[in-house]
């Protein structure tokens, strides 16, 4: 067994076969974790009591003749963002050092069900602020593929994880492009889907009208296999629906090629700018040229607010982080060490102390935005950006008007920056976003996919319509099935 | 570059964030926080004049569930009350409102 080639699919089958046992799987891949985690800082917590007792599980059912899932057995790296009932949960904060969770997200229950193997929590920046992992405030985790570059952020340690095969597939959750921007610059899959395909509930919330939980995996059908898994309607998360036309259907993980090879692909001319760097421009016209050789259809099309994207989100975010990290006072959720003489005294030191540099910018800078005297300037004014964001992908995807079905695009201008390159100049580091926070303001289903990843992995970005995960997957799979 | 954020009302906002700044890091924050306030500055060429402000979400239809306590089990208020810091029975003490 090489875990290298290990995919959740191949696992699911060797253990019905009875290659390995669902122990001996989780054994290798903690073996791999202690001899590679050192010098990459993917995890921040191991769970291997709950690892090895889900193995168990597994193996006595196969023991017992019975059915297992067919998504039994597959180990999982989780975003240390997401509650797992009593293992810790620090979302890479000081202020949460000591937090264990005391109940399952639904999306972790959802997996525990259906026999998932949970291997740890991993390293992100800070309460999932920042594009290159390096706003934990434990450690900066480092890509796989160069060790003296950034993983890409904010959900670094899940995708370092699964492209240094300490994980066979993760979660992370994406905000403005944190599951797609880690997963470009490790060489890995990443999908964001559709607002409110996933339930959030027991995800610690950064900026709720944006935030989405989804997989990150070695391949487009294996992320395919974990969405569908952690997909659906909670009642604990009113955001939360199921899809237009009855549920997602089997087109998620068996799509119809001939269906597919029948889409047509948009490529914004706004996305294709100046900044972009050779290599990443090379690598995308390469990944049009195969497309171009499937015999599909190609179109240019316009999103013409694209640069104003950035701004309105980082009014957007802010805002909501300032409402969203006030109940961290340093009190609860948390051992507090620093009682003052009154309470007003003790939550100004815990929250200077505890919350880290980004963190508290945008604290402050979501208290600014949101003040009366300039509410209408900043706020109200970015929330009219956003609807005019969301009207260009309205007008580009029209099928009334020969809209497209996907868009095509770079995920980010260049490749992997060097660690410390860019973390003393914030508005350095957010305008990382530029091509992955219009899809979350929108509130689309995007996949980053490794376009190139002979060098520094360099990844292309397909944006599908609200709730068509199916398109952008099945376009992803074509791509995979005919490098 | 117009100042909006200057040292004084800088102190006010981290205050109204409940948020103590390091008097170490007060210039670089004013310095940073005024670069992104700029760079806001480019919203001010979309004309929005017609437009109505996007809360988020994809679709909105009525979501409503019966307003019952969902504890799942005793231990998970256990679990909470023993992460508190500091307790008095089952409540969270914390230092007095009015201290010195």
């Amino acid at each position: 067994m090489n875990i290298k080639d290990l995919t959740i699919k191949k696992i699911n089958e060797g253990l019905k076969n009875k290659k390995f046992s669902a122990s001996e799987i989780t054994k290798a891949f903690f073996e791999n974790i202690k001899k590679n985690d050192e010098i990459i800082g993917a995890y921040l917590n191991l769970t291997e009591n709950l690892a090895y007792s889900q193995a168990d599980q597994i193996d006595i059912m196969i023991a017992e003749g019975k059915d297992i899932g067919a998504f039994s057995g597959a180990p999982l790296a989780i975003k240390d963002n997401i509650l797992i009932n009593g293992e810790m949960a620090t979302a890479a904060s000081k202020i949460l050092e000591n937090y264990k969770a005391s109940y399952d997200a639904t999306v972790i229950q959802k997996l525990k069900k259906a026999g998932a193997i949970f291997l740890g929590k991993t390293n992100m920046d800070e309460f999932a602020m920042g594009a290159s992992g390096e706003n934990s405030a434990f450690k900066a985790t480092k890509n796989p593929r160069d060790i003296a570059r950034v993983s890409g952020g904010s959900s670094s340690g899940s995708a370092a994880a699964v492209a240094a095969d300490m994980a066979v597939a993760a979660l992370g959750s994406d905000t403005g492009g944190s599951i797609r921007m880690p997963a470009n610059f490790c060489g890995v899959v990443g999908l964001k889907p559709t607002y409110g395909a996933v339930s959030r509930f027991g995800l610690i919330a950064m900026a709720s009208s944006l935030d989405q939980i989804g997989p990150i995996a070695k391949n487009v059908e294996d992320a395919a296999i974990l969405f569908k898994e952690i997909c659906g309607k909670d009642n604990f998360d009113l955001t939360s629906i199921n899809p237009l036309i009855g549920e997602y259907g089997d087109e998620i993980i068996n799509p119809d090629f001939n269906k597919i090879k029948k889409l047509k692909i948009g490529l914004p001319k706004e996305y294709f700018i100046s900044g972009l760097s050779k290599e990443t421009e090379g690598a995308i016209n390469d990944v049009i040229e195969k497309f171009k050789n499937l015999k599909i259809e190609f179109c240019e099309v316009s999103l013409p607010h694209t640069k104003y994207a950035v701004p309105a989100y980082y009014i957007i975010v802010p805002a909501e982080v300032s409402a969203n990290l006030a109940r961290f006072d340093g009190i609860r959720y948390a051992q507090n060490n620093n009682q003052q003489s009154n309470l007003l005294h003790t939550y100004l030191k815990n929250r200077g102390e505890k919350f880290g540099d980004e963190v508290k910018r945008r604290i402050i800078l979501g208290t600014f935005v949101l003040s009366s005297g300039y509410y209408d300037a900043y706020y109200a004014k970015a929330q009219k950006v956003r609807r005019l964001i969301k009207e260009d992908f309205d007008k580009v995807f029209d099928p009334s008007a020969d809209g497209v079905d996907v868009i095509l695009t770079p995920v980010s201008p260049k490749p992997a920056f060097k660690i410390g390159e860019k973390a003393s100049d914030p508005l350095q580091m957010y305008l990382e976003d530029i091509f992955t926070s219009p899809v979350n303001l929108a509130g689309l289903p995007a996949i980053s996919i490794p376009a190139k990843t002979d060098s520094l992995p360099i990844g292309f970005q397909l944006i599908g319509k609200h709730f068509r995960e199916a398109d952008i997957l099945g376009m992803g799979r074509l791509y995979e099935n005919n490098l | 570059m117009r100042e909006i954020i200057n040292k004084k009302n800088l102190e006010k906002l981290a205050h109204l964030s409940r948020i103590e700044i390091d008097k170490g890091k007060e210039e670089k924050l004013l310095k940073d926080l005024g670069e992104i306030i700029n760079y806001f500055e480019e919203l001010k060429g979309v004309d929005t004049s017609k437009t109505e402000p996007m809360n988020g979400g994809v679709l909105f239809s009525n979501a409503i569930r019966y307003d019952e306590s969902e504890t799942k089990c005793e231990s998970q208020n256990a679990d909470l009350i023993s992460a508190f810091s500091d307790k008095k029975d089952n409540y969270l003490k914390v230092p007095g409102v009015f201290g010195e």
